[in-house]
């Protein structure tokens, strides 16, 4: 493993030497929020934050993104695809939503190979940021998504005070380190000794510990437990939970006419929890109860996800359960999934006390 | 890489109306269509959107591709105003269709309800392609009324080489044949059950009781075919909207066991 140092006072100068190449993405401080952006016009850079309401899945799966428009002369349709085509570079990704990528690769390049994922996701580089500091609603340590990454990271950089560390992960990352030669010092056994005592300090720092094991085996024997009606009272419908989480994905092809003889498709994000969401022609739902659709959503995360791509469908970065206005926990959930297997009550009604 | 998302040119050639609210259209794509039967197609309907229909022609029949709709959502109900020589959109073919060699030797029960007879008629259509493979062929057909009956012109072509039991739920004066749900049918002939299966598409309420008819009757669940329907947006396994359980109807279906899904939550809709 290639490691070297990168002064915290010279990150703008990579950024600014990379931004020929890149377009580079990375936090940016707006209000009381810290959201992923590009760092276009001027907009500065906030490295030093806990993590963003939103996951930046929205740069490889866009919220809303062409798959083709067609025109229709005379001498017939023309489809024209719209492929986006710009590398860039996503900084400052925390190994949470690194891995939320990672198992949106599975659902993207499995059997039918997703042309307009794929290709973004070709050309996108990831400079990771490990944690020193969990949030109070993170829970990554449970299941092995962080702090800091492992895997799927083309550099990594870890805050050692006035300079970060920066592990090479790729020959993509080698790039990168070639094209800011200059900037990059070197780094040795003592830097690398002093991030194995603050990741030590990061995974002791943790408020939240959920215990997943057997969760899904657990859960398959609770499909008509009544904890589900609890939580779905609780249940505005409002999809804030998907549409901030790093792996779900769940999409909608919708037309849109342009004019008489043009029109396009898009893609767009959907939720599992709107009532539309299975709604056929003629009106008929097969989820057309509020605790279906919650129900399927916890199922898809620790059951579905499992039994198709071999992992949760969650990486514990706690953002469903700061958005949700009702309070609906996934960490209370699964522990509350090993209570009722065991036969005791469990009040998942309650805001969970942090 | 192919693009799975872009559809195929293809021509409206020939509109048949059906009853007052289901026609068949009969479509040539530009680079004509295979498939076997069972299968599934994503149809645009330019300006509009996608939905996805089960051709309700014969796979043996590549050039053209048949579906047979009913008026009832906003991409059918704009289909439903065009005309030939119309330009529409195919994709696909997706997902897995009827394992015609589990049916070889076997008496074959085809129990089709209103428009999800489409379905069934291209497996007609295959299962009359070489009849000698099959022991024997039953249709069970049922619609609301005389009116809403589909293929009515094919329908005693059939008789002559298998049988076709024929009912309505609601008879009017014209009607000879049978009165009542099609589930009725099956107390009027002998089958031997256990060299049976039996291949059910229609909607929802009617599959639901047809499956526990014949479980009834002493059919075992892995031998009661079901094409299942859901609301699919990219027919590859993708947009997760199709999903029983963990089951996509899109990749794992639409055709399945009843053994397959029984265990699962809101199969019947």
């Amino acid at each position: 493993m290639t490691v070297r140092l990168l002064k915290k006072a010279r990150c703008i100068d990579l950024v600014d030497a990379l931004s020929d190449d890149y377009e580079i993405v990375a936090p940016v401080r707006k209000k009381d929020d810290t959201l992923f952006e590009p760092l276009s016009g001027g907009a500065e850079m906030d490295l030093d934050y806990l993590n963003s309401p939103v996951a930046p899945r929205e740069f490889l799966l866009p919220q809303d993104e062409t798959v083709f428009e067609y025109s229709d002369p005379e001498n017939g349709t023309t489809l024209q695809p719209k492929i986006k085509d710009r590398c860039r570079i996503i900084l400052g990704i925390r190994s949470c939503d690194l891995n939320g990528i990672l198992l949106l690769d599975s659902v993207f390049s499995k059997d039918i190979p997703d042309l307009y994922y794929l290709n973004r996701r070709e050309k996108t580089v990831f400079i990771a940021m490990a944690c020193n500091q969990p949030g109070n609603s993170c829970f990554c340590s449970s299941l092995k998504t962080g702090p800091s990454a492992s895997e799927g990271y083309d550099l990594l950089l870890t805050d050692l005070g006035d300079e970060y560390l920066v592990e090479v992960g790729s020959s993509r990352g080698e790039e990168i380190v070639k094209i800011g030669r200059g900037l990059f010092g070197e780094a040795g056994e003592p830097e690398i000794k002093r991030k194995a005592d603050l990741l030590a300090i990061a995974l002791e720092s943790f408020v939240l510990r959920v215990d997943f094991q057997r969760v899904t085996e657990l859960m398959k024997g609770l499909f008509a437990d009544g904890m589900w009606e609890d939580i779905a009272e609780r249940c505005l419908r409002c999809g804030g939970c998907s549409f901030v989480c790093p792996t779900c994905h769940c999409f909608n092809l919708f037309d849109r006419q342009l004019s008489e003889t043009s029109g396009k498709r898009t893609r767009g994000w959907d939720s599992c929890l709107f009532s539309g969401f299975t709604r056929m022609a003629g009106g008929i739902n097969p989820r057309g109860s509020k605790v279906e659709r919650i129900r399927q959503r916890f199922f898809c995360k620790l059951v579905y996800y499992v039994e198709k791509y071999g992992a949760y469908g969650c990486v514990g970065c706690g953002r469903c359960t700061d958005t949700c206005p009702g309070y609906i926990d996934i960490a209370q959930v699964v522990t509350s999934v090993s209570l009722r297997s065991k036969g005791y009550e469990v009040d998942v009604g309650a805001k969970p006390e942090r | 890489m192919v693009n799975p998302y872009l559809p195929q040119e293809s021509i409206i050639e020939e509109v048949i109306p059906e009853t007052p609210t289901i026609k068949t259209f009969v479509l040539r794509p530009e680079n004509g269509l295979k498939f076997s039967t069972g299968q599934f197609i994503e149809l645009t309907v330019p300006g509009v959107g996608e939905a996805p229909f089960t051709p309700s022609s014969s796979p043996f029949q590549t050039e053209k591709v048949e579906i047979t709709v009913m008026d009832v959502g906003h991409v059918t109900h704009r289909l439903h105003q065009m005309r030939e020589g119309d330009r529409v959109g195919i994709r696909g073919p997706y997902g897995r269709g009827y394992p015609l060699e589990e049916f070889y030797n076997k008496e074959v029960l085809v129990l089709g309800g209103g428009v999800g007879f489409a379905p069934l008629r291209s497996l007609l259509f295959t299962l009359l392609h070489d009849l000698s493979k099959y022991k024997r062929v039953v249709l069970c057909y049922g619609a609301k009324t005389p009116a809403d009956i589909v293929y009515k012109g094919l329908i005693p072509q059939w008789r002559e080489k298998i049988e076709v039991l024929c009912s309505v739920d609601r008879a009017d004066e014209t009607w000879k044949e049978h009165e009542g749900v099609v589930t009725t049918l099956l107390d009027k002939f002998e089958i031997d059950i256990k060299n049976s299966v039996a291949v059910v598409c229609g909607p929802p309420v009617m599959m639901k009781f047809a499956t526990f008819k014949l479980l009834d009757l002493g059919y075992r669940p892995e031998d009661i075919y079901l094409s299942m329907e859901r609301k699919m947006y990219c027919g590859i396994g993708q947009c997760r909207h199709c999903m029983i359980g963990g089951l996509f109807v899109c990749k794992d279906g639409p055709v399945f066991t009843y053994s397959q899904v029984k265990e699962l939550p809101d199969i019947w809709a």
